[in-house]
């Protein structure tokens, strides 16, 4: 089924848009998801919250890009029960690792949280992929939000994992001196 | 918790990022598929061209091949067939034959077509009149590969001196120059106009490939950059005085050395690990030149780090495994020697003794050599055929200036002027014109501490296309002379 369709099944308030939706994407939400937490069981729970997310927001939103819409719910209700399990100790697949990288870009002793949105520095982390060559931005793309493994990241691309780590390093070195240029930091 | 805001700050990453990000972006792939792009429409305009055409009658191998029974119709035959009993439209069946040919072959022949066409005929053939000729289709050109954008700073490392030789000695090593075809698999993808690589490959003894050695010209003339790749042969060792800073050219670690080898002769190094092979780089320059030199050398190494790929080494191989031999023989063997063998001294001054006789032969040289000494005194006698490289040192016994050592004072560097120097520190001489006055002027009589006494002999002769080359230490002019003249 067409994306179209799909989502003129939520607007009609037809339930098989649910169905038609987990067919369609549930196994790309739940590697998003599986990306961020590490266990499918885990995937299972954040999936139907993501259909329930998606019933909830079409309408009234209408995507562009369905997939990448529901990418965007799983991701961040994954994230959610990530924050939710380390506080309990558990779990984590790749999120630890790439926490602990995206620390580099953040400037010792200033606490973003404080200072600027996350939507301010989303709006300044695109300004910043748009200055990326092509692969470059594909790569930080595929770590930083699809949360993916720099292995898998590296057979996409036809690189060493070392090669992806050094274009990670050399690119959140980047970001953090272009966050601090736009003094977000 | 700075990181998780700017983790969930990823969320607001466009849509059309997330989405590019999701496609392959192998570059064969996109031109493979702009060229089965090409590929189809040129099929198509073919084949349309083709069933155009009334004069080509359908062409059956097999009279079984007669398309009568389609399969559409074996499958309706099928009572078990799950398909739905769909009947399509038959062909026309063919009208019999008015005139039975007994070597009718099955083929249905078209009718010959009528030498003039109706006014408004449906089909069109090319070369009627009316035709409308298709216009071309321009094959779609894909964008044209360009030079990635220059982004590093080199850090070049001031040696001072290297721990190892440039190349280890391996057995039966020889070298090829790579091919057409090879050079282009090895060049760079993008290069600068100024780039024109020539090149060749090293292999063992079995043909398995070892190096390879690519240079070309710079825009500064006369300098040229040597790039050799090897996936076995290690990088140089250098001694330092500092710690090694490593310069990063496109994610790949370079380590870039500056050597002043001599007085305005400075020589720039890189090497590097580049997918999986030893890369190394060089170049010669000066005072004068080398900012301009290291401009090339840097763009050189970045397309290098940017392009290359250790895979095309793999498909170079060598077209033939040159005779190769290393054997010490005794003196009565190396008079048997077919190809140098009789101009081997046959006597030697008293006292002299055989230190090795050896016939060696490999892609590069071809030679018989002995070497006898008497305490510290010695001689060393080499013999080959005459090579290309060896024509600018043939000099006639009377241009003097090209070989008497009177008139060059030691050091001899201060006093050979430069472009003589190759021909003054070894003359060729034809055997013909060899007199002992020649010899005596290509000796030079020395008392060291702690030496032998006496004449320092060097030069050659040649012997229609033998050369004969000759160093001594402690010997008779008259001797080598009348040695030499004794070979004629």
């Amino acid at each position: 089924m067409t994306d179209e369709r799909i989502i003129e099944l939520f607007w009609q308030r037809d339930e098989s848009a649910v169905n038609e939706t987990a067919l369609k994407y549930g196994s790309y939400c739940r590697i998003v998801a599986k990306n961020i937490l590490g266990s499918l069981e885990d995937c299972e729970e954040c999936l139907n919250d993501t259909w329930l997310r998606a019933w909830n927001s079409i309408p009234p939103q209408r995507p562009q890009n369905l997939k990448i819409f529901l990418a965007k719910i799983a991701r961040n209700l994954a994230f959610d029960r990530y924050r939710k399990q380390s506080a309990e100790k558990r779990g984590g697949g790749e999120t630890s690792l790439i926490l602990e990288e995206l620390s580099e870009c953040i400037s010792s002793g200033n606490n973003v949280e404080n200072t600027v949105l996350s939507k301010e520095i989303g709006v300044a982390i695109n300004k910043f992929l748009g200055t990326l060559s092509e692969r470059d931005r594909n790569i930080f793309v595929r770590r930083y939000f699809f949360s993916e493994a720099t292995e898998t990241i590296a057979k996409k691309y036809a690189l060493s994992a070392n090669n992806i780590m050094v274009i990670l390093t050399r690119t959140r070195k980047k970001l953090k001196e272009y966050l601090t240029g736009e003094e977000l930091l | 918790m700075t990181n998780e805001i700017l983790f969930e700050s990823m969320e607001f990453i466009d849509d059309s990022y997330l989405e590019k990000s999701e496609k392959k972006t192998v570059k064969w792939q996109k031109w493979t598929a702009i060229a089965a792009s090409i590929c189809l429409v040129f099929m198509a305009v073919y084949l349309i061209s083709v069933m155009s055409d009334p004069g080509k009658p359908p062409i059956y191998e097999d009279e079984n091949d007669f398309p009568i029974d389609t399969p559409f119709e074996n499958l309706n035959k099928d009572p078990n067939s799950q398909i739905p009993n769909i009947t399509p439209e038959a062909p026309p069946a063919p009208s019999p034959n008015p005139n039975p040919d007994p070597n009718f072959d099955g083929t249905i022949q078209r009718e010959d077509p009528p030498a003039v066409f109706p006014e408004n005929p449906v089909i069109l053939r090319p070369g009627d009149e009316g035709y409308i000729y298709p216009e071309p289709v321009p094959p779609e050109i894909p964008d044209e590969p360009t030079l990635p954008e220059f982004l590093f700073d080199a850090v070049y490392n001031d040696v001072d001196g290297a721990y190892s030789a440039s190349m280890p000695n391996i057995p039966m090593y020889f070298r090829e120059e790579l091919s057409e075809e090879e050079l282009n698999s090895l060049e760079l993808i993008v290069k600068e106009d100024w780039m024109d690589f020539t090149g060749s490959a090293g292999f063992d003894g079995y043909g398995n490939l070892l190096d390879i050695r690519m240079s070309t010209q710079t825009q500064v003339p006369d300098v040229e950059i040597v790039v050799s790749a090897s996936k076995v042969i290690p990088v140089i060792d250098y001694i330092f005085s500092d710690d090694v800073e490593v310069s990063v050219i496109e994610n790949v670690d370079v380590k870039m050395y500056r050597w002043e080898i001599s007085e305005n002769k400075i020589l720039l190094e890189a090497d590097s690990v580049m997918d999986r092979a030893n890369v190394h780089f060089s170049v010669t320059a000066t005072a004068e030149n080398e900012e301009a030199v290291r401009e090339d050398f840097e763009t050189v190494i970045y397309l290098y780090a940017y392009w290359f790929n250790s895979e095309r080494l793999d498909e170079i191989k060598a077209e033939y495994i040159p005779e190769w031999k290393d054997e010490k023989l005794s003196l009565s063997e190396a008079y048997n020697d077919a190809d140098f063998g009789e101009y081997m001294p046959t006597s030697l001054p008293a006292g002299f003794v055989e230190e090795s006789v050896r016939r060696y032969k490999n892609y590069q040289f071809d030679y018989l050599s002995g070497l006898w000494t008497n305490g510290l005194a010695q001689i060393d006698w080499r013999i080959s055929y005459i090579t290309e490289a060896d024509e600018n040192r043939r000099t006639s016994v009377e241009t003097v200036e090209n070989y008497d050592l009177s008139l060059y004072p030691i050091p001899m560097a201060q006093s050979v002027p430069d472009e003589l120097r190759e021909i003054v520190n070894d003359p060729i001489f034809d055997i013909n014109e060899l007199t002992l006055d020649v010899v005596y002027a290509r000796s030079r009589l020395t008392e060291e501490a702690g030496d032998v006494n006496g004449y320092r002999t060097n030069f050659s002769v040649l012997c229609g296309d033998i050369l004969i080359e000759i160093r001594t230490k402690g010997v008779s002019p008259e001797w080598i002379f009348e040695t030499l003249t004794s070979l004629k």
